[in-house]
């Protein structure tokens, strides 16, 4: 099948499907369902230790409680929806944060293992004196696309069978991978901008 | 007393007037080419030119930026590798620039195949019409006045102007913005913030996406013409002529997908057109 035959059938496909149920007593069922099994399987209680529950227990009530929270303290949904966004969106960007730091302060057979593109194969001398030019416009770009991949994560997340958004988002991880191999072929490239500029972070922070 | 010292600053000024500001050696490297033989150039920062010529060589002559700039030449006449840099991390300033400025101009056997690296070297090429020219730059600005069948420009935040009946024009930034007139055939432009404007002529293929940058097309499909444009948040504008039929095939999330033609689904000219939060207007020009 070529690529005009699948965006043919891609465009056969109904655009946006909205649940034809409310799925969440069947889920639940199924919830209690697997805990039963658990419970006759006869491992669930001794395989894990006493703490282990006890940390589950309180990780599942934040998770409750940043899930339900909003809806009690803002009465309007999109507000909530909203809020909900902001707590993702802000951890997928300190995730992609910490990823990034890594990628700087990591060795170079780490950043090989991200692949080599072979496209940006300046020298280490030119690539890492350039690091403070390079290095801002880069982040800027990661961290604005990365928050286009949340948004359609989240769009996603409530019209699961949307094609179009599928497909946008595709593309948007696509187009993620390839900034951030650029990045590490950089990095990998500028050793010696890592060793000058490691005063203060590309976020602003310092570090030792 | 006073005449000593006035003496002293007068000699002073003679001798600081004539030393060089930090004046580089200068270049002039000369080998046998083919016509269509493919070069490649890397370099830091400065000026470089690009020019094409009817002799079988390439020609490099300027001056470098400081007597730390090595030119190294390597190769053969039917692939030449140079690559200009300068020893030792001491010349970079706060500016992102080294120290002194590099002016180079490489002249290459007009149908020859350029590849251009350059961190934030400003680069001008004209009068090349081979098969391909591909230019990588960081922070650089790029000025193309060229008639080439490949062009493929890849920038972080450089600029590019581009101008010229170039059959296929690829090109990717992340924040630079870039003008493009006299394309032909093929367009493929992505950016993540940056501004695209492009003015084309019967385009068979066209993909235009962009995150949150704005863009701008006025062209002319061929038949069986396709084409694909895709924002997240920002806008696309592509203004066609008149009397062109096409089928639209458009979907949005949050956006709006403006069609002033309609559309035809017996057209062999098919257009899709998707975003996230942005806006799509299909015009006529």
């Amino acid at each position: 099948m070529n690529e005009h035959q699948l965006d043919q059938r891609l465009a056969g496909l109904q655009r946006e499907v909205a649940p034809g149920r409310d799925l969440w007593p069947g889920i639940e069922q199924r919830i209690d369902a697997g805990a039963g099994q658990s419970t006759a399987g006869g491992g669930g209680a001794a395989r894990y230790p006493r703490w282990f529950a006890l940390a589950a227990s309180v990780l599942l009530l934040v998770a409750i409680g940043r899930v339900f929270l909003p809806s009690q303290t803002q009465s309007d949904p999109a507000a909530a929806g909203q809020s909900l966004l902001a707590v993702s969106a802000a951890q997928e960007l300190q995730a992609l944060d910490q990823v990034l730091m890594q990628l700087r302060g990591t060795p170079e057979e780490w950043l090989d293992g991200l692949g080599q593109s072979g496209r940006y194969g300046m020298s280490a001398v030119l690539l890492g004196e350039a690091a403070p030019v390079w290095r801002p416009q880069l982040i800027a770009g990661l961290q604005e696309n990365q928050k286009a991949i949340i948004s359609l994560r989240t769009a996603l997340s409530q019209q699961p069978e949307h094609i179009s958004l599928l497909r946008q988002l595709a593309n948007a991880e696509r187009r993620q991978h390839r900034l951030l191999r650029q990045w590490a072929d950089f990095n990998r490239s500028g050793q010696t901008g890592i060793l000058l500029t490691n005063t203060t972070n590309d976020f602003g922070e310092k570090h030792a | 007393m006073r005449n000593q010292y006035l003496l002293s600053v007068f000699i002073a000024s003679l001798v600081i007037s004539a030393t060089p500001a930090m004046a580089g050696p200068s270049v002039d490297e000369t080998r046998a080419m083919q016509a269509d033989g493919h070069i490649s150039l890397s370099m830091v920062d400065g000026d470089l030119d690009v020019r094409g010529w009817d002799n079988d060589s390439f020609e490099l002559t300027g001056e470098l930026g400081t007597d730390k700039h090595k030119v190294t030449v390597t190769g053969d006449e039917d692939d030449w590798d140079i690559e200009i840099r300068h020893e030792g991390s001491w010349g970079w300033n706060w500016k992102g620039s080294s120290s002194g400025n590099t002016r180079l101009t490489l002249k290459v056997p007009h149908a020859a195949r350029v590849d251009l690296e350059s961190v934030s070297a400003d680069i001008d090429v004209a009068g090349l019409d081979g098969a391909h020219l591909g230019i990588e730059t960081v922070s650089g600005d790029m000025d193309l006045d060229v008639a080439v069948a490949h062009i493929e420009l890849e920038s972080v935040s450089g600029d590019a102007e581009v101008r010229g009946n170039n059959s296929r024009l690829e090109l990717e930034t992340v924040s630079g913005d870039i003008r493009a007139s006299g394309i032909q055939q093929h367009a493929d432009i992505e950016s993540v913030s940056g501004d695209l404007r492009l003015q084309a002529v019967d385009l068979e293929n066209l993909q235009a996406g962009t995150v949150s940058g704005d863009v701008i097309i006025d062209t002319s499909l061929a038949n069986r013409a396709r084409v694909r444009l895709e924002t997240h948040s920002g806008e696309i504008e592509l203004n066609l002529p008149a009397d062109t039929r096409f089928d639209l095939d458009s979907d949005t999330f949050s956006g709006d997908v403006d069609n002033e033609f309609g559309s035809d689904s017996n057209s062999d000219i098919s257009i899709d057109a998707e975003t996230f939060s942005g806006n799509i207007t299909i015009s006529k020009k």
